[in-house]
């Protein structure tokens, strides 16, 4: 809502400056977004006199102006095509800065332009930010002083402000009830609007018929005005509709749009001479389509509220006119309309058709209901004056409206919300100027005024009290939230998910953040099914489904770092995948992609790429951070078809896969574009976490053997395809009590060993806790553990 | 007699002038070997009369142990000065660059870290740490926000929607929906926040389709605006780690909450640079308000007996007020300059309310 401190003061008394102004708007909710105080930036712009002019000699469209500054007088170009002589105007001199502060910002210098000799500028509105478009240089009366600062002349019509309107507020989306506000926070004295009522010349002859008076439109109410001189409009309101950004039409049109923002009282007029028979207000069928001001055709639903006369639909009520009987220069006899709308059934209308207006705007928050005759009437004033003309009767079909609604309130509830006690008078005198009737004193019954529809209940009375007295002067009062400060705030998943975050960090590890959304065409190299949740009204093609991986945004990811010749790092995530729309198929991941090499060009490391063993280690780092028994756990060959089969595999828990590692298929690569080996790992943290169980606070006793350990080592030649984990746990099975440790040591592929077999070398360590084993007792468990692995395996103990 | 005083001196003036270990074990022998000088006196001293012999005793243990004592010194001596000698020729080039697995030093995600400050402050000040699901269905999303299907509110929410045949399913456009689930438990008082990610259907410099909020709201038996604004003013001047940050409150609107408020803080900006806590700029930072009544009964909390307030604000926004990062898109770009640059160590962390 854009207004000049002019227009306010058409209804507000005060002295105060405009930073205060603005303060006090903020301070009663009334958010100031902008302020243009022109005078600020126009101190150096001088007036001046065209005393001369005569064409350019080599340009068609510049002509050399002699230009006096109340000094002396120099020879200015100016492209202009209302300059002549004797014309005051405004001048920026050389050196003046022009657009100060915007992009466009430049300073005026001495130049030549085409050949002729040019000092200073001769400024039009816009280059003065005066308005945001003018035609032509800036024209003034004898009343400016030639050589005064153009600073001087500013007034109030030429300082802005903006604010911004919270959807509650519709009774400030006019400059009346800005001033209103304003006055009932104490902020100068409100100038009662009076509206002339206009004593009718003669019958309006119209037959009007609202269908809907007992629903979406209570008020429908119209006055015709005949032998109007649709003239412009005068330059005053001209000047305020330039300095608020608003469209200049005709003066009809431009009356009824200057009392929607003056008076939040949207209007419509027509032509009358233009409507064919009787006017009836109704809901349009599906298939109906209308033309609208704006030259577009629209196509109607059931349901909208449409005006419509003999020949079909003529304007979208509320919302936007129709083409067919809008006024123009011609137009002699006009109908104006005024009435009121429920809410809701603009909303509906508006949106589907995706139309925005300032009319839409108000009706659809809910204006003022008791507004439509004082409405007429200040059109109808307005029209006399400035078109002339003789005003007919007011012709309305309207139901009884609306019985008000009334709030009970304690005095004492204020001060339940608020935590500060507000006396009995400043509650009264705050109600009183914002318009309620109230009675009662300790329990007050208030009937808000017919412009606040947004005040229903208590709590909106707690709050227009609480914001004109003030915010900042409430005061800040501690809590007690001692009974909650004990208790542990955090669930174990949020403490493992932080956990693995700074776990993997600390690893070399970069934690990076993705969409939730995903790239459909990259998701389904990374799904047995397509089955993916799919976005209605995605923000783009590439981000138009919800991620059931992470490993597509990240691998996306890693690519543009690529890109950019940077190689060799790693990147997690952690966060939610989506394979269905239920809040339980919402499952958090964590993934860690590595790429490229370990060591690139080490002076002391030999380099080598990142591999399987490398992401599996990072894997089980994860595991073992979240208090699990590694033993737990599965290793499975089946993996997932985007790894490689032979370098890839998943881990198991009790039956349940929860994640899947490996190296990156060279087909993904592929589709990526990628030349770097990719080695990764997925876990699903929402499954695992089932298997998780805290630790007890205490921990269990330290069980160290003081006696003596004994480690020998086993080869064995096994087949390829058994894995070496089933030996481990085979052999630390062999004597759980005594042999405390199985490491492997070796493993061999090749030339000196059948194709078919590999050798694995296990370092086992044997220990008892109650004594030094002998010779003889080791050498037994050793034999058990070579005829074991024999049996069960086919192995040969090389 | 004579003769072996000569001895003494000449043995100990050889053991001082040795500058090798293998001398030093010739002269040993030549003195205590087993033809030894030494050893060879002691042979003969049972040709000696009994005092003689013990005088004689006498004087070669004392011999003995001086002799050993200066073998023993001389040759820690020799020994270091041979390590000294053969570490002087080991030298590296020390200024060469240390070994490291990779080029950077990673961090986390500048998200990760505001969110753990947050946990700790709202945490420590008693605020239990909940979360919702992203999907969300229109009702928990709006509805029973007090924003009904024709309010013009839901079209300051850029939403979206989940394609699907049934009930209407959005992206949560707030963290708000984490209120409702949490007032339908009816456990009160109730004291929660809830960070996480939220969508908007807008992309511009100001604007990501996905961010983060984080939402806080307090119902109980005796809560007040008073309270909300001790809130406020602690939660924010602890997380800027900064006691002069003034904060102001302005009347505001959202369906959720009545009397309804924003935030600013103040700051300077010299030059495009931001400084919280001085000068009279002020920065939007929150919305907050009383917990509006319609959002209580709809989830069936008795309104007339409990009262809250609530809270919510952008993670980004404070992020980069903090930590000044100059581009919200950067966010999610992945861009390992940025993330290195602007990421977190995990060990600049407070861990206060992990447990």
């Amino acid at each position: 809502m854009k207004f000049t401190v002019g227009w306010l003061k058409d209804y507000l008394e005060f002295d105060s400056s405009v930073a205060d102004l603005c303060n006090k708007l903020t301070d009663i909710g009334l958010e100031v977004e902008k302020v243009s105080d022109p005078s600020q930036d126009l101190k150096n712009f001088k007036i001046a006199k065209i005393l001369k002019k005569k064409p350019h000699p080599n340009a068609d469209k510049l002509s050399l102006c002699d230009v006096f500054d109340g000094n002396e007088n120099f020879q200015i170009v100016c492209g202009a095509k209302n300059a002549r002589e004797n014309l005051t105007t405004v001048l920026a001199p050389v050196g003046t800065i022009i657009f100060s502060g915007k992009k466009n910002e430049f300073k005026i210098g001495k130049s030549k332009i085409r050949g002729e000799e040019s000092n200073g500028m001769l400024c039009s509105e816009e280059e003065l930010g005066l308005s945001d478009f003018s035609q032509g240089i800036i024209e003034l009366d004898e009343n400016h002083k030639i050589g005064d600062e153009y600073s001087q002349y500013i007034n109030d019509e030429d300082i802005t402000i903006e604010i911004a309107i919270t959807p509650n507020r519709v009774d400030c989306a006019g400059v009346y009830g800005i001033a209103r506000d304003l006055s009932a926070a104490d902020f100068g004295k409100l100038k009662k609007k009076k509206i002339t009522k206009i004593e009718s010349k003669f019958k309006t002859q119209i037959k009007l018929l609202n269908k809907l008076k007992d629903g979406d439109c209570p008020n429908f109410t119209i006055r015709l005005i005949k032998n109007v001189e649709n003239k412009d409009s005068s330059s005053y309101l001209k000047k305020r509709f330039n300095k608020t950004g608003l469209k200049i039409i005709s003066s009809l049109v431009d009356i009824t749009n200057f009392i929607t923002i003056d008076f939040c009282r949207p209007l419509h007029v027509f032509d009358y001479d233009k409507i064919e028979g009787n006017l009836i207000i109704r809901h349009s069928k599906k298939g109906e389509s209308f033309v609208g001001l704006d030259d577009q055709n629209y196509l109607l639903d059931d349901g909208m509220i449409v005006i419509s006369d003999d020949s079909g639909v003529i304007s979208l009520a509320g919302i936007l006119g129709g083409k067919k009987t809008a006024c123009d220069d011609k137009t002699k006899n006009v109908l104006i309309e005024s009435a009121y709308f429920l809410p809701a059934s603009i909303i509906k209308s508006g949106r589907r058709l995706n139309i925005q207006s300032d009319a839409r705007y108000r009706f659809e928050r809910g204006i003022d209901p008791d507004s439509v005759d004082e409405g007429i009437e200040y059109a109808s004033d307005m029209i006399l004056k400035s078109c002339g003309g003789e005003p007919g009767s007011i012709v309305k079909d309207s139901h009884k409206i609306i019985e008000k609604n009334t709030i009970q309130i304690k005095k004492s509830f204020f001060e339940k919300v608020l935590g500060i006690e507000i006396s009995n008078q400043f509650i009264h005198d705050k109600l009183n100027k914002i318009g309620c009737h109230f009675s009662g004193n300790e329990n007050l019954i208030v009937t808000p005024p017919s412009w606040r529809s947004d005040l229903k209940i208590k709590e909106d009375l707690v709050e227009e009290v609480a914001r004109l007295y003030g915010l900042e002067k409430i005061p800040s009062i501690p809590f007690d939230f001692h009974t909650n400060t004990t208790k542990k705030k955090t669930s174990d998943i949020q403490v493992i998910r932080y956990k693995i975050k700074k776990l993997l960090v600390s690893r070399n590890i970069f934690e990076i953040i993705t969409w939730s959304f995903t790239d459909e065409k990259a998701q389904k190299l990374f799904s047995e099914t397509e089955n993916f949740l799919k976005i209605t009204n995605p923000i783009s093609s590439e981000l138009s489904c919800m991620r059931s991986n992470l490993l597509p945004n990240i691998i996306s990811s890693i690519k543009k770092n690529i890109n950019k010749n940077v190689n060799n790092f790693s990147f997690f995530e952690l966060g939610p995948i989506f394979l269905g729309e239920e809040p339980e198929e919402q499952f958090d991941y964590i993934c860690v992609v590595r790429s490229g090499k370990v060591n690139e060009k080490s002076w002391i490391d030999k380099e080598r790429n990142f591999d399987f063993f490398d992401i599996k280690a990072d894997m089980y780092s994860v595991l073992n951070c979240l208090d699990m028994n590694i033993d737990k756990f599965d290793i499975i060959r089946s993996s997932k078809s985007y790894y490689h089969p032979g370098k890839s595999g998943s881990v198991v828990i009790s039956n349940e896969t929860v994640g899947f590692f490996g190296e990156i298929s060279p087909v993904i690569l592929n589709s990526f574009d990628l030349k770097d080996q990719l080695v990764a790992f997925e876990l699903n943290l929402t499954k695992l976490l089932k298997f998780y169980k805290k630790k007890e606070k205490s921990k269990n006793p330290l069980i160290a053997s003081q006696y003596q350990f004994s480690k020998r080592d086993f080869s064995f030649e096994l087949d390829k395809n058994i894995f070496s984990l089933e030996i481990v746990k085979l052999i630390k099975n062999t004597n759980r009590k005594l042999i405390k440790d199985v490491k492997v040591f070796d493993s061999y592929e090749g030339e000196k060993i059948n194709e078919k077999k590999k050798a694995v070398g296990f370092e086992v360590t044997i220990q008892s806790n109650e004594k030094t084993l002998t010779d003889n007792e080791i050498n037994e468990i050793s034999d058990e553990i070579i005829s074991n692995v024999k049996k069960k395996y086919d192995a040969k103990l090389r | 007699m004579k003769n072996y005083d000569q001895l003494i001196d000449s043995a100990l003036a050889e053991l001082e002038s040795c500058e090798s270990l293998d001398l030093l074990e010739s002269i040993r022998i030549k003195y205590f070997g087993k033809n030894g000088e030494v050893t060879s006196i002691l042979k003969n001293i049972s040709n000696l009369s009994e005092t003689d012999k013990k005088d004689m005793g006498k004087k070669v243990n004392l011999l003995k142990q001086n002799f050993f004592h200066n073998l023993e010194k001389k040759k820690n001596l020799i020994e270091q000065t041979q390590i000294k000698e053969k570490l002087k020729k080991e030298q590296i080039d020390i200024s060469l660059p240390t070994r490291e697995v990779e080029n950077f030093d990673s961090k986390l995600h500048p998200i990760t870290h505001t969110v753990n400050e947050i946990v700790s402050i709202l945490g420590n000040m008693g605020l239990n740490y909940e979360e919702g699901p992203d999907i969300e269905n229109d009702f928990y999303n709006f509805t029973a926000l007090n924003i009904p299907e024709n309010h013009p509110a839901r079209e300051m929410h850029d939403t979206f929607y989940i394609k699907n045949n049934q009930e209407k399913l959005v992206l949560r456009t707030h963290t708000s929906p984490v209120q409702v689930r949490n007032l339908k438990k009816k456990k009160f008082p109730l004291r929660i926040f809830a960070p996480g990610r939220t969508y908007r259907c807008d992309s511009d410099i100001t604007h990501t389709p996905m961010f983060h909020q984080v939402e806080g709201l307090v119902v109980d038996h005796l809560v007040t605006f008073a309270n909300l604004k001790w809130f406020l003013e602690k939660f924010c001047k602890t997380f800027f780690d900064n006691e002069k940050l003034k904060l102001r409150f302005r009347p505001s609107y959202f369906p959720f909450t009545e009397p309804s408020a924003e935030v600013d803080i103040n700051c300077s900006i010299t030059s495009g640079k931001i400084t919280l806590g001085e000068g009279d700029k002020w920065m939007e930072i929150l919305g907050c308000g009383m917990v509006h009544p319609n959002v209580l009964k709809m989830s069936g909390v008795d309104d007339d007996k409990l009262r809250g307030f609530a809270f919510g604000m952008g993670i980004e926004r404070l992020s980069m007020l903090k930590y000044g990062m100059p581009d919200l898109r950067d966010f999610y770009d992945s861009n390992i300059n940025w993330l290195s640059h602007y990421g977190f160590s995990f060990l600049e962390t407070t861990d206060l309310s992990w447990r």
